[in-house]
C-alpha cells in the first residue's frame, strides 16, 4: 500500500477553539493540509475557512469526502452526530473533550467507531505537558513511592456562548472541566476512577447550568483525588484564562504541578489590565502532529475512544452524585 | 489581671511569654507534669513559680485567668477544674477531643460564670480576618467556591500529636483551624464528605481532604497534609460573583534577609509583634474578663467547629455523606 506523502484534514464544527490549533497546523505542519471545514452554522464556518483560507462546505458529507482524517471542534452535544458520520464514512476521527455529553452516546461513538475498524482519538492535549510527562515518568520511576492523595484543579473563567446553553453543551463547568484532570490521572497512575462524590451549583453568573463544583474521587487502589472544575477565575481580571494544577502527595514526598505555570507577568497601561504572557511548550501542535503520525501509519490512536468514554464516565458520576448527594459508583467499561 | 498558665510545651510557652509583655497583666505560676527547656527558662527570667502540682494550683486565689496549653485530651478536665476554682479559662484549640466533653466545658463555664475562650486563632490572623471582612462586605459578590490548604510535616512520632486518641490527628490539629474559618464566615454546613489516607497507617504520612456544602450554598473544600516533608504552607482562595480573594503564606513578607554564609547578619527584632494572632487573642479574652467586648469566637462556635471537623473525620473513616437539618432548609 501506498503511503500518502500529503494528510489531508477536514474540520468539523469550529465552535471550539481548538478548530484554530487544527488550522494552525495545516499551515505549519510539514505534509498537512485543511482540505475542508463545515459548521452548522453557516456564517460561522464560512468565515473561519476564508480567514485561514481553506474551502468551506455547507455539508458535513462534503468535508468527509475530502479529507484523511477528521477533526471535531464543534459543540459539545454535536460531537456524536458528527463522529457517527464520519465512523460511517470511515474517516479516523479526533475529537474535541469531552467525546460526548452522556455516557450513552460515548458509548456508541466508541463501538461504531470499533466496528468499522476505524480510529477514534480524544483530544486530551494535556497529556503533552512536558510537566505532566515528566510527573508521569517521575511516579513511574518508583523513586517517590506510593501515591497517597491528589488535590487538583481546572478552573476557568466562564467561556461564555454556547458553553452557558445546555442545548449545545450538555452541562456546565462539570461537564467543561472534569475530563482533563479525569484523563490526566487515568494516564499518570494507570488506574481506572471507580467513584465521585460532587457538590455543583451555579453561583457565579446567571446562567442555566452549574459553574461551580468540587469532586472527590477514588481510584481502583484507594487512592484519592480531589478536583476543582470551577468556573471561578474572573473574566477580564484574572490574569489568565484558568489553570490545570495538582499537588501530589506520596510517601516519599510533595510534587506541584502548575501546568499553565510558565509566564512573564504583564502590566498594560491603555487596558488596566495585569496578564500573564504564557511562555510553555505549544501542547495543542504536539497532540495533533502525533494523531497526524497515526493516520499516516495507520496506527491505533494515541489517545483513544475508550480513554474519551472513560472521562465521560467521570462526568456522568458526578451529574449523578450532584443530585443524589451519595457517592456514585462510576460506570465500568463495557 | 493575674494569669496562671497549665503546660509546658510549645503552646504553653508562647501563651507565657505573651502574659508577660501584656500591660497590666501578671503572670503568677505555671502548672504542668513537665516543662520544656524554653518553658522553664522563660519562667525563671520571669520569676515566675513552676509546679508539677496542678491541684495546689488550682487552688491558689492569686489567680484570675488560667490558660490552657496541654495535650488535647486533658483539655476538659483541666478546663472545667479550672472554671469550677473560679478562674477565666483561655483553652487552646480543639476545644476538646470530643464533642461531649466541649458540651460539659461550656456548661461548666456557664454554671461557674466565668468567661471560657477557645484559642481558635485563625481569627485573629490578620491575613484570615481580613479575608473574612472582605467576604462580610460583599467585596466579591455573591460566593461560589471556597478553598483551604494547611499542611505541614508531621509530628514526631514520640509526640502527644502523633497519638491520635489523645491529639485528634491532623484534623484536630490543622483542619480544625480552616473549618472555623469557613463556618465563621460561610455559616453553618448542610452536608459534607471527607476521605482520608490514615487508614493507610503509613508512619508520618496524614493528610484529608473534605468538601462542605453550606446552608447558604457556598461550596467549600479544605485540605490539612500532614505529609510535608518540612515547611508550613497554608493557601485560602474564595472565589465570588465579582471576583477572587486569595491569600498564601508563602512568599507575602514584607522584610526579606539572605544573609551571607558565615556572615551571622539577622534582621532587627519586629517592633511591631503586638500585631501577633496570639497576642491579639490573649488581649481579646483580656478585655473580655474585664468587661469588654466578646471575642471574635464564641464557646458555641468553638464547639461547633470540633463538630463538624470531627464530623469530616467520621466522613473520611466510614465514607458516608453526612447531613445537618438546617433552620429554614428543612
Amino acid at each position: 500500500m501506498m503511503t500518502t506523502p500529503r494528510i489531508r484534514i477536514g474540520i468539523a464544527g469550529v465552535a471550539h477553539g481548538h478548530a484554530h490549533s487544527y488550522a494552525a497546523a495545516g499551515k505549519e505542519l510539514a505534509g498537512v493540509v485543511v482540505s475542508g471545514v463545515y459548521d452548522h452554522d453557516a456564517s460561522r464556518g464560512a468565515a473561519f475557512a476564508a480567514h485561514y483560507d481553506v474551502p468551506w462546505y455547507p455539508q458535513l458529507s462534503d468535508v468527509l469526502a475530502s479529507c484523511d482524517t477528521l477533526m471535531i471542534a464543534a459543540e459539545n452535544t454535536q460531537h456524536h452526530p458528527i463522529a457517527m458520520q464520519a465512523a460511517a464514512a470511515k474517516v479516523p476521527t479526533l475529537c474535541e473533550k469531552p467525546l460526548a455529553t452522556t455516557l450513552t452516546d460515548a458509548q456508541a461513538m466508541v463501538d461504531t467507531f470499533a466496528q468499522a475498524g476505524v480510529a477514534l482519538g480524544t483530544a486530551f492535549p494535556v497529556r503533552y505537558s512536558p510537566a505532566v510527562v515528566r510527573l508521569r515518568n517521575t511516579l513511574n520511576g518508583g523513586a517517590l513511592g506510593q501515591t497517597l492523595m491528589v488535590r487538583a484543579t481546572n478552573r476557568g473563567t466562564y467561556p461564555g456562548g454556547w458553553f452557558g446553553d445546555p442545548v449545545w453543551s450538555g452541562g456546565g463547568a462539570l461537564m467543561d472541566h472534569i475530563v482533563h484532570v479525569a484523563d490526566l490521572v487515568r494516564w499518570i497512575w494507570g488506574r481506572e476512577i471507580v467513584s465521585v462524590y460532587a457538590e455543583g451549583a451555579t453561583r457565579l453568573h446567571d446562567i442555566p447550568v452549574d459553574d461551580v463544583g468540587m469532586l472527590l474521587m477514588t481510584l481502583d487502589d484507594g487512592m484519592v483525588v480531589s478536583l476543582d472544575p470551577s468556573w471561578s477565575r474572573p473574566a477580564g481580571v484574572y490574569p489568565t484564562w484558568g489553570d490545570v494544577t495538582m499537588e501530589v502527595t506520596t510517601v516519599h514526598g510533595i510534587v506541584n504541578l502548575d501546568v499553565f505555570g510558565p509566564h512573564v507577568d504583564v502590566y498594560q497601561q491603555s487596558t488596566r489590565r495585569y496578564q500573564w504572557a504564557g511562555h510553555g511548550v505549544n501542547f495543542d501542535a504536539a497532540m495533533i502532529a502525533d494523531w497526524i503520525d497515526a493516520v499516516r501509519n495507520g496506527t491505533a490512536a494515541p489517545i483513544s475512544g475508550v480513554d474519551g468514554l472513560r472521562a465521560v464516565a467521570v462526568v456522568d458520576a458526578a451529574y449523578r452524585s450532584m443530585h443524589s448527594h451519595r457517592p456514585e459508583a462510576v460506570h465500568p467499561l463495557r | 489581671m493575674r494569669y496562671g498558665v497549665i503546660g509546658g510545651g510549645g503552646m504553653a510557652c508562647v501563651h507565657a511569654g505573651h502574659i508577660l509583655r501584656m500591660p497590666e497583666a501578671q503572670l503568677i505560676a505555671c502548672a504542668a507534669p513537665e516543662f520544656s527547656p524554653a518553658m522553664r527558662a522563660l519562667a525563671d527570667t520571669a520569676h515566675v513559680a513552676c509546679t508539677a502540682d496542678i491541684t495546689a494550683f488550682l487552688r491558689r486565689d492569686d489567680i484570675d485567668a488560667v490558660v490552657v496549653a496541654t495535650p488535647t485530651d486533658t483539655h476538659a478536665l483541666l478546663t472545667i477544674a479550672a472554671l469550677q476554682a473560679g478562674h477565666h479559662v483561655l483553652v487552646e484549640k480543639p476545644l476538646a477531643r470530643t464533642v461531649a466533653e466541649g458540651v460539659a466545658m461550656l456548661e461548666a463555664a456557664m454554671h461557674a460564670q466565668r468567661k471560657l475562650l477557645c484559642g481558635q486563632v485563625v481569627r485573629y490572623f490578620p491575613e484570615y480576618a481580613t479575608a473574612h471582612d472582605t467576604m462580610v462586605a460583599g467585596t466579591i459578590g455573591r460566593i461560589g467556591v471556597a478553598r483551604t490548604s494547611r499542611a505541614g510535616a508531621h509530628p514526631p512520632a514520640h509526640s502527644w500529636y502523633a497519638d491520635t486518641p489523645r491529639s485528634g490527628g491532623v484534623a484536630l490539629d490543622l483542619l480544625i483551624h480552616d473549618i472555623d474559618w469557613l463556618l465563621w464566615t460561610f455559616g453553618p454546613v448542610e452536608r459534607l464528605y471527607a476521605r482520608s489516607i490514615t487508614a493507610r497507617a503509613i508512619p508520618g504520612r496524614d493528610g484529608v481532604l473534605a468538601i462542605l456544602r453550606f446552608a447558604s450554598g457556598v461550596i467549600a473544600h479544605a485540605e490539612a497534609n500532614w505529609s510535608y516533608p518540612d515547611g508550613f504552607v497554608t493557601s485560602l482562595e474564595v472565589a465570588g460573583s465579582d471576583g477572587i480573594v486569595a491569600h498564601r503564606n508563602d512568599g507575602i513578607v514584607d522584610l526579606v534577609l539572605r544573609p551571607q554564609p558565615g556572615s551571622g547578619a539577622t534582621l532587627a527584632a519586629d517592633s511591631t509583634a503586638q500585631e501577633d494572632p496570639y497576642y491579639a487573642q490573649l488581649c481579646a479574652f483580656d478585655a473580655w474578663i474585664r468587661g469588654g467586648a466578646a471575642p471574635r469566637s464564641s464557646p458555641q462556635d468553638s464547639l461547633e467547629s470540633l463538630r463538624i471537623t470531627l464530623a469530616i473525620v467520621e466522613s473520611a473513616t466510614t465514607g458516608a455523606v453526612l447531613s445537618y437539618p438546617v433552620e429554614g432548609n428543612k
